[in-house]
Parts: C-alpha cells; sequence; structure tokens
C-alpha cells in the first residue's frame, strides 16, 4: 500500500480535503487578519498624526492677496503636495475660510455656490456648509477638512495641518 | 448515486459519434466534445472504441500535476482541471494511461470527461449513455448488465508494474479479472495484441 507523502496532506487530490479547514487554521486565519487590521489602523492613524504634526510645524505660505478674490469668490490651490487640491473662499470682507477639496463621502472635488453660502459635491449631491464645513445634506456624514489661515498684510497665509478652531 | 456505475464496451461501438455530439450539448463544457472515439486499428478495420475518463481510483493525473488542479470527489469522480490552477503543463495529459485528458490551447486549460457530474449527481445518466444506440456506452446498475451480458466488467488495468483501478468498467472477456498491458505492444512493429 503507498503511503502518501507528507507534502501530499497540504495537497490532497481529494475534493473534500482539500477544501477542509481545521480549526487551528480558522483561528489562524482570524489571529492574523485581525492583527493585518489592527496593524493597518495604527499606520492609518501615525500616518494622520505625522501630517498634522508637519502641518503645524510647518511655516505659513502665501496663497493670494486680498484684492485677487472678491467678496463671495473662491480660489483653488494645492498644498501641501500637487495632490492635494484646496478651496479658499472669501465670505466677507475681513472673513477667509480655507477647506480642503476633497469631498469626505468620496473624494470628489467641492465646488463653492455663494449664493447658499454652501460648498457642493457634484458627484453625489452632498452639501457642506461654507462656515464651517460641516456636512448639511447628502451621503457625506463629516465635515470638510478646514485649514488655519490668517490674513497678513494684504495677503493670506496658509498654515498646514487640521485649524484647531474647525 | 442510487447505485448506477459506468459500463464500456468497446466491441459494440459502431462509431455513429453520438456521444461526442451529446457531449457537445452539455452545458458545462459547451461546444467542446469531453469523449472521444480512438480507431482500433484503422488501415485493418472500421473499428471504433469510446473513450471517456475511467476515473481511477487513485487517478495518476491528479498525482502528477504539480498545480494542484485536479480534484476527486467523494463519490470517485474525477473532475476537470480548476481554471484558477491549471498551469497548462500538460502533464495529466502525458500521465494518464488512458490518454483521456485534453489539454485546449486556447484557453490554456486541461478539460477532460467529469462523467457528467451536473447530472450524474442529481440522478441524471450522462449524456453520452443516453445516446448511444448500441449501448456500447451503459450507465446502469451492475445486476443489470450482469444479467443482460455475456462479457464481465473488469475495473483493474496494469500497465507494466502499474495497476490501475477504475470507478468505470470495461467489458471485457468472461472470467477476466483484470486487463494487462504492455507499452511494447503498442510501440511501432510490434504486432498487434488483438491479434496474438
Amino acid at each position: 500500500m503507498q503511503v502518501n507523502p507528507r507534502w501530499r496532506q497540504d495537497f490532497p487530490v481529494s475534493c473534500d480535503d482539500d477544501t477542509y479547514a481545521t480549526r487551528r487554521e480558522f483561528m489562524k486565519f482570524l489571529g492574523l487578519t485581525s492583527v493585518a487590521f489592527l496593524v493597518g489602523t495604527c499606520a492609518a492613524a501615525a500616518r494622520r498624526w505625522w501630517i498634522q504634526l508637519r502641518g503645524a510645524q510647518s511655516r505659513p505660505i502665501a496663497i493670494a492677496r486680498l484684492e485677487d478674490i472678491p467678496v463671495g469668490g473662491h480660489k483653488l490651490f494645492r498644498r501641501p503636495s500637487e495632490d492635494d487640491p484646496c478651496i479658499l473662499l472669501r465670505l466677507g470682507p475681513e472673513r477667509f475660510v480655507a477647506f480642503e477639496q476633497r469631498c469626505t463621502h468620496l473624494s470628489c472635488p467641492v465646488h463653492f455656490n455663494a449664493a447658499n453660502n454652501q460648498l457642493v459635491c457634484p458627484c453625489h449631491h452632498g452639501f457642506f456648509s461654507a462656515e464651517d464645513g460641516r456636512p448639511i445634506a447628502g451621503p457625506p456624514k463629516r465635515g470638510l477638512t478646514r485649514l488655519a489661515i490668517s490674513v497678513q498684510g494684504a495677503q493670506v497665509w496658509v498654515r498646514f495641518g487640521k485649524d484647531e478652531k474647525a | 448515486m442510487n447505485g448506477y456505475e459506468f459500463f464500456i464496451d468497446p466491441s459494440r461501438c459502431i462509431g455513429c459519434k453520438a456521444c461526442m455530439q451529446a457531449c457537445m450539448e452539455c452545458d458545462t463544457h459547451r461546444g467542446r466534445s469531453m469523449i472521444h472515439l480512438e480507431f482500433v486499428d484503422r488501415a485493418a478495420t472500421t473499428q471504433t472504441s469510446p473513450v471517456v475518463c475511467m476515473h481511477c481510483e487513485d487517478p495518476v493525473c491528479a498525482q502528477v500535476c504539480p498545480a494542484d488542479a485536479i480534484k476527486q470527489t467523494e463519490d470517485g469522480i474525477v473532475h476537470s482541471s480548476i481554471k484558477a490552477r491549471c498551469i497548462g503543463c500538460s502533464n495529466c495529459v502525458l500521465a494518464c494511461p488512458f490518454g483521456v485528458p485534453h489539454y485546449v490551447a486556447a484557453i490554456d486549460q486541461m478539460m477532460k470527461c467529469d462523467m457528467c457530474f451536473d447530472r450524474t449527481s442529481i440522478g441524471k445518466k450522462p449524456m453520452c449513455a443516453t445516446v448511444c444506440p448500441s449501448q456500447a456506452l451503459y450507465y446502469g446498475r451492475a445486476e443489470d448488465i450482469e444479467r443482460l451480458r455475456p462479457e464481465q466488467p473488469v475495473n483493474e488495468f496494469h500497465f507494466g508494474q502499474q495497476t490501475v483501478r477504475t470507478k468505470v468498467r470495461l467489458m471485457s472477456a468472461p472470467d477476466s479479472d483484470y486487463l494487462d498491458f504492455d507499452v511494447l505492444d503498442y510501440m511501432e512493429g510490434a504486432p498487434l495484441p488483438i491479434c496474438k
């Protein structure tokens, strides 16, 4: 009688043996999957923390001159990298706000509707308040990330990292 | 399933190819026949023999598959290669002593007869056995065929020192328990074993 070699136990010919998962294998799968999720979550949190830390330490950058943006107007810019679209809004003569332009639903770019004082995502009709970026209607549940800006001289300056007032 | 077994009697084959046409109709491999006819000795006779998978108890095709793509279910059916695993190496084609596996280059996959698993698993007969007009392909109970026919069903084959036992039975001479084959008998220049 031929004795199956050890490797044949890992690659059985029988369909039932091939699809059979032992309790130990199942627990190993559960454990490793849980660890993978934990590591992934920690990595995502660490990345976000690092970006905020770097933003807080960065020097402010001038992004617009006051006369470039009329009241009710806006300006698009990309900072800190070319992959990070942002939008600067002028809500009043002395009132400026800036947000990341990515919708918090599925990352479509939001557009400024000055008449309603709202930021609108055209993809799935998400609406955000232009005052503070909070979601008003539609699929988005989280507010837009607000950037810390200041007006100094005749220019608007932005410092990257989340606005602590937001 | 239902105590039914598959029996092949090559001496009854009339070469009509109805089995091949019926096999092509199957939904699981539409348009491609998993059964073929072999000419026994084309120069000397028109006799043909239908070739379906014999479904070995210890399938050689699966044993030599380096990609672990050929599986056998609990009822002894050896299935076509798993598409996601088959690497198209044709090891099984070379290893099978009955010449059953067929490498299909268009899809880079080995395909073979699975005894119409979609049908036999729910109690129906394989397509080829339902249409064979001479009953060379017979799917039924062992006691029925023993009562109806003088031949002896054999499912043990000796290829040199290799012994192969199969799920499908071949109708052979009465009182024969196994069939003995020697590769040398079939090499060029050798006398035909059928004439021995």
